[in-house]
């Protein structure tokens, strides 16, 4: 009997369109919203039900792990430490601190968590976790609308004696807050866009913001 | 106190309407006039009215209608309180009505 030589091309997803997938089926919500910054959108990421499910966590980790090293590469910067502001950034920065162990455990990445605000009694802390002054920081945040919860975290981090390396999103929903963020003088590197998300028109969001 | 500077520019922010983001700056500070200035109790009452109302709508997709729901009459009893300041009034027999708006709008009253 003679073996088929054909054979079909089935190109198995990569890691980043796996986690699209799961990014379109968990955390993506139609229907009018108003947004944190009190502007109004036909769509909303929940990103959080992507980021803390366990295996879109080690997709997260993953992908995030290989940009994180693929920017820090270009831009010839060595990173120390990563963390963003509580809770958008802490399940992705979580896994991405695992991802770096599980390559490297012994030039492993350290994972912190910035409060929204310092504690009042005690070491008035903001920044919790595994941070220290002087660390060349990666900032993350699960998604950026206005910038305004990354800003923030950026604010924290340099007060406690930190150097922003670069800014990674898990979303850039492309309205605005990347050049927030990048008229700091702090490049902005997202995994996945709007456009990926959900196509390049639809979701434009109708403009009615509150000052 | 009029020409109150840390009074002005919050009355403005109000003017424009709410958000989380708005809330949690608006907590902040009146937060930071509790121990700074003598209204004590006025100025944490509307802190924590500012940061529950910020909490409710933190992380949740929020509908427009639902947003109206929870902040409608808010922003105009924290500016009317924010005025009497302004004009050295105390304000207190204001921060009742304020916090059963809150409450009512949040469904949290249980009687």
């Amino acid at each position: 009997m003679q073996r088929s030589t054909h054979s079909v091309d089935v190109k198995a997803p990569t890691p980043k369109e796996q986690l699209l997938e799961i990014l379109k089926e968990k955390s993506v919500c139609r229907g009018t919203f108003t947004l944190a910054s009190g502007t109004q959108s036909d769509f909303y990421v929940d990103a959080k039900l992507t980021t803390s499910n366990p295996r879109a966590a080690l997709l997260v980790g993953r992908v995030g792990w290989e940009l994180v090293k693929q920017t820090a590469r270009a831009r010839n910067v060595h990173i120390d430490s990563i963390g963003g502001l509580t809770m958008g950034a802490d399940w992705m920065a979580l896994s991405i601190g695992i991802a770096a162990h599980l390559e490297n455990s012994q030039a492993a990445l350290r994972v912190f968590s910035v409060r929204k605000s310092a504690k009042e009694h005690g070491r008035l802390k903001r920044i919790e976790g595994n941070f220290s002054s002087g660390d060349s920081v990666v900032v993350v945040d699960d998604v950026i609308t206005t910038g305004g919860s990354t800003i923030q975290a950026i604010d924290a981090i340099e007060e406690a004696g930190g150097r922003i390396a670069f800014v990674i999103a898990l979303v850039d929903r492309e309205e605005g807050g990347r050049e927030n963020i990048e008229k700091r003088g702090h490049k902005v590197v997202p995994i996945f866009t709007r456009a990926e998300l959900i196509g390049a028109d639809a979701g434009r969001r109708s403009h009615i913001a509150v000052a | 106190m009029p020409g109150d500077d840390r009074i002005s520019p919050l009355l403005s922010a109000l003017s424009g309407g709410l958000s989380q983001e708005k809330l949690e700056s608006l907590g902040s500070e009146f937060n930071a006039l509790a121990q700074d200035r003598a209204e004590t109790l006025v100025f944490f009452v509307l802190q924590n009215v500012c940061q529950r109302l910020a909490s409710a709508l933190e992380g949740e997709a929020v509908s427009v209608d639902r947003f109206e729901e929870l902040t409608a009459g808010i922003a105009d009893q924290i500016a009317d309180i924010l005025r009497d300041l302004q004009q050295g009034n105390a304000a207190i027999n204001k921060l009742e009505p304020l916090v059963i708006t809150l409450f009512r709008n949040l469904g949290l009253f249980r009687r």
